[in-house]
């Protein structure tokens, strides 16, 4: 009696953790705050702990519980709060088309799950319980080219934090106001292609950031004038603009 | 096999693709570049428990901890190397909504 | 080889020598490729695998691989020196660099699923910083998109590869393919599917291709030669290539699932390209149009297949970067991407419009030009293997590329020069230098083709039996 009995006992705490990690995740998703979404995630990552250890893998829990519910916690966390919107907490909607068009893949995706549960056959040959690698440490000299991919994914990871974190505030607002208005006008002169006018538009003022002042100085400084040429009023502000932003 | 183990896997094939489907449909459906990575977590979180599980029931829990611990670090830098973007993309037009990267269509 | 995986320190004060390094290591990684037969490779490999248990092999899709990744490698070198003229900014480029080759060599020498993953991963972290490197707006939006879509179709290969542990028990290549044939189940076909699903996504095959329009348009020039050139190729195409023929084999659903993306990619990719008025745009909707031709005649699964489908790719990477590179060197002279404002360039850029006609004549398959060559084995792979509807519809959608590339031409380089320009210069040595190199490429290897085919393509077909 007592052996099914603790077997039943185990898988049913497996099963609630499952369902409580579920709903864990499915808060994160809609939860209309970010704050509260980010704390459902590290909630859930929390509970995914949990299963990990009693699913024989402690050291991975160990890490997934310092990572993602640590680690990552705090880098949302922090790019929350430096994205703060300037009049308040923004209300952010789901994009009605595509949740219109998607809104029967959660539904679906519970109907096939019970399907699955109940009819298909499970008992296909898995591979003999091969006598688990003993020790981790052990594990891990197998696994050193892995450990080298790693090392070059944080080295590149830190490249790109070092590269994209740096305070450019300054620039970044003007000149992306500038282009907003450059674009937005000249998208109302023309009518045309507004994509074209604007990437052509920015390039020129990234191009004129990165090179200074090379043989390209005649091209940017052309090149509104000309688009000018082409659609009146709008882009001679846009013109002005791009050259007082410098 | 065990009949425990074939319950395993039933709950498991339920389970990992409903995570798999939240994170998913929370990816597409968002307008808010924050939640986007939020759902992409979700997302590892699927592949995770699907890793220690097979690592459970094939035996080999140390080959599986040892693939689970790098993807979890190479997600992390992923996210990291994303909110790097998002900042910058929030710098450059004041807002998080996803409706401002429709700016390259042709 | 291994050693270049080794190779990868980013120099913190040594500034000036960073540029040197990485073309000297283009040029090793290029040579050593070229002359050095696989089992030389495979030895010296091993021989510094033994230093710290590494299992990277060589075989002969990873040299046409290796070859590639170091000419395209070197291209971007130049074009990146030449157009980004900060310092510090260029050392970053050089770093993200080396560290994007260092994951696709991995890519390419590893034998094991999961470490197939983790080199996946570099590339695509270290491109991803690459896209973003000039932090204007436009290139986080295609930084950005990339990202997201890179990201969730690695967590489905993850997926994938979660599941074949799961049913079998290892992830080495040799494993799985010994425990598949042993015995299958739906969760293994599920696995298979994932992971063909996250690679197109990957290699920017429709209907998976949202990202690579932008991402290719709004990248750093340099970038783009590299993204274009080989990034997408390697992560996504290689791989393919590489998991059909070392694990899953080409059962007859696999065939039809890649002649379908195949040929719907060719036909979208060409279209779309037709309506474009963005120089680097036009040439990223291109360039999916021939990756659906290497994945068409992958999916004819056979050796004259796999031969053609690997021969294009190396092509493509040589004229698509050349095409990327002449892209960099107009933007950098005119300040624009417009081809509707330009007109008549190669009265004053003669070197980049010649070079640039090379590069599409090959990329539409005139003879004697390396393209036609693939172009031909493809086509004619297809047509023996009976699939004659889409081997002509190969031949159509290659008349529409000839098309496409005509007017794109006819807008930038020939016509009457445009007033704005008058006064523009050739682009500089630095842009030049490459964009030379790569035609001379394209016009050797065409007009060499009987000595590429004996040496390069047909062995390939080792990979196979």
């Amino acid at each position: 009696m007592r052996p099914i009995e603790k077997e039943v006992f185990a898988l049913t705490i497996d099963l609630l953790l499952l369902i409580a990690m579920t709903i864990a995740a499915v808060w994160s998703v809609l939860k209309k705050d970010l704050v509260k979404a980010a704390i459902a995630l590290a909630g859930t990552s929390i509970i995914l702990t949990i299963l990990m250890f009693r699913l024989a893998s402690p050291l991975a829990a160990v890490f997934e519980l310092s990572v993602c519910a640590g680690l990552i916690t705090v880098i949302l966390m922090s790019t929350i709060s430096l994205t703060k919107p300037p009049e308040g907490r923004q209300k952010e909607e789901q994009s009605e088309g595509r949740v219109q068009r998607f809104a029967l893949l959660p539904l679906l995706a519970v109907a096939a799950a019970v399907l699955t549960f109940a009819v298909l056959p499970f008992n296909f040959a898995l591979p003999q319980a091969v006598a688990s690698g003993d020790v981790r440490t052990v594990l891990w000299d197998q696994r050193q080219l892995d450990l080298l991919g790693q090392i070059a994914a944080i080295i590149a990871g830190v490249f790109g934090v070092s590269l994209l974190f740096k305070e450019k505030l300054k620039s970044a607002g003007r000149t992306g106001a500038s282009w907003r208005r450059a674009g937005v006008s000249s998208t109302m002169a023309a009518g045309d292609d507004p994509s074209s006018d604007g990437g052509a538009s920015s390039r020129a003022r990234a191009l004129k950031e990165d090179t200074g002042s090379e043989g390209s100085n005649e091209g940017v400084g052309l090149q509104p004038g000309g688009s000018g040429v082409r659609n009146n009023a709008g882009s001679s502000p846009s013109g002005e603009t791009i050259r007082s932003s410098r | 096999m065990s009949e425990s183990t074939a319950h395993w896997i039933r709950v498991m094939v339920v389970f990992i693709p409903l995570f798999f489907i939240t994170g998913l449909y929370c990816v597409i459906t968002t307008r808010n570049l924050i939640r986007t990575l939020i759902g992409l977590q979700v997302l590892s979180k699927a592949v995770t428990l699907l890793f220690v599980v097979a690592g459970y029931l094939t035996g080999q829990t140390a080959f599986s901890q040892a693939c689970v611990i790098t993807l979890i670090l190479l997600e992390a830098v992923v996210l990291a190397v994303a909110s790097g973007i998002i900042i910058n993309a929030y710098w450059h037009t004041d807002s998080l909504d996803t409706r401002n990267l429709e700016n390259l269509k042709g | 080889m291994g050693g270049i995986l080794l190779l990868n320190l980013p120099f913190r004060r040594l500034k000036q020598l960073a540029f040197p390094f990485a073309l000297a290591l283009a040029v090793a990684q290029g040579g050593l490729a070229l002359f050095v037969p696989a089992d030389l490779w495979n030895r010296a490999v091993v021989r510094l695998g033994g230093l710290g248990e590494f299992r990277l092999t060589v075989d002969r899709l990873s040299i046409v691989l290796l070859l590639s990744i170091a000419v395209v490698f070197f291209s971007a070198l130049l074009v990146g020196r030449a157009t980004i003229a900060d310092g510090s900014k260029r050392f970053e480029f050089i770093n993200l660099l080396v560290l994007t080759v260092v994951g696709m060599n991995g890519i390419v020498m590893v034998r094991d699923l999961f470490s197939l993953y983790v080199f996946l991963e570099v590339a695509a972290i270290a491109s991803f910083v690459l896209v973003c490197l000039n932090r204007d707006r436009d290139a986080l939006e295609g930084g950005f998109k990339y990202l997201i879509l890179s990201a969730v179709a690695t967590v489905v290969m993850l997926t994938a590869i979660g599941l074949l542990l799961m049913t079998t028990g290892d992830t080495s290549f040799s494993g799985v393919a010994a425990a598949l044939r042993a015995h299958s189940n739906y969760l293994s076909t599920l696995a298979i599917a994932a992971f063909v699903a996250g690679l197109s996504i990957k290699g920017g095959l429709v209907p998976f291709h949202g990202w690579l329009p932008d991402a290719y348009t709004a990248a750093p020039a340099g970038v783009s030669v590299l993204l274009a050139g080989i990034v997408t190729k390697t992560t996504g195409i290689y791989t393919v290539i590489r998991l059909i023929t070392a694990i899953f084999g080409f059962t007859p659903q696999v065939k039809a699932v890649l002649l379908s993306i195949g040929a719907i990619s060719i036909v979208v990719g060409a279209l779309a390209a037709l309506g474009q008025k963005d120089f680097k745009r036009m040439l990223a909707y291109s360039s999916i149009s021939q990756m659906g031709y290497i994945i068409l005649s992958l999916g004819t699964g056979t050796a004259l297949g796999l031969a053609g489908a690997v021969f294009h790719l190396f092509n493509h990477a040589i004229f698509k970067s050349q095409l990327f590179v002449n892209a960099a060197a107009v933007e950098k002279q005119t300040g624009t991407r417009d081809m509707d404002v330009m007109g008549g360039l190669s009265a004053r850029m003669p070197v980049t419009g010649a070079t640039s006609v090379v590069a599409f004549l090959s990329t539409a398959g005139i003879p004697p030009l390396s393209g036609f060559w693939s172009k031909l084995i493809i086509i004619v792979a297809v047509w023996v293997s009976g699939y004659h509807l889409l081997a002509v519809l190969a031949v159509l959608a290659s008349l529409i590329t000839c098309a496409y590339f005509l007017s794109m031409q006819r807008r930038v380089f020939f016509g009457p020069l445009a007033e704005e320009f008058k006064n523009i210069r050739e682009a500089q040595l630095g842009i030049l230098f490459p964009a030379v190199i790569l035609a001379l490429v394209s016009i050797g290897v065409g007009v060499f083709f009987p000595y590429v085919l004996n040496s390069l393509i047909l062995p390939i077909k080792s990979v196979v039996g």
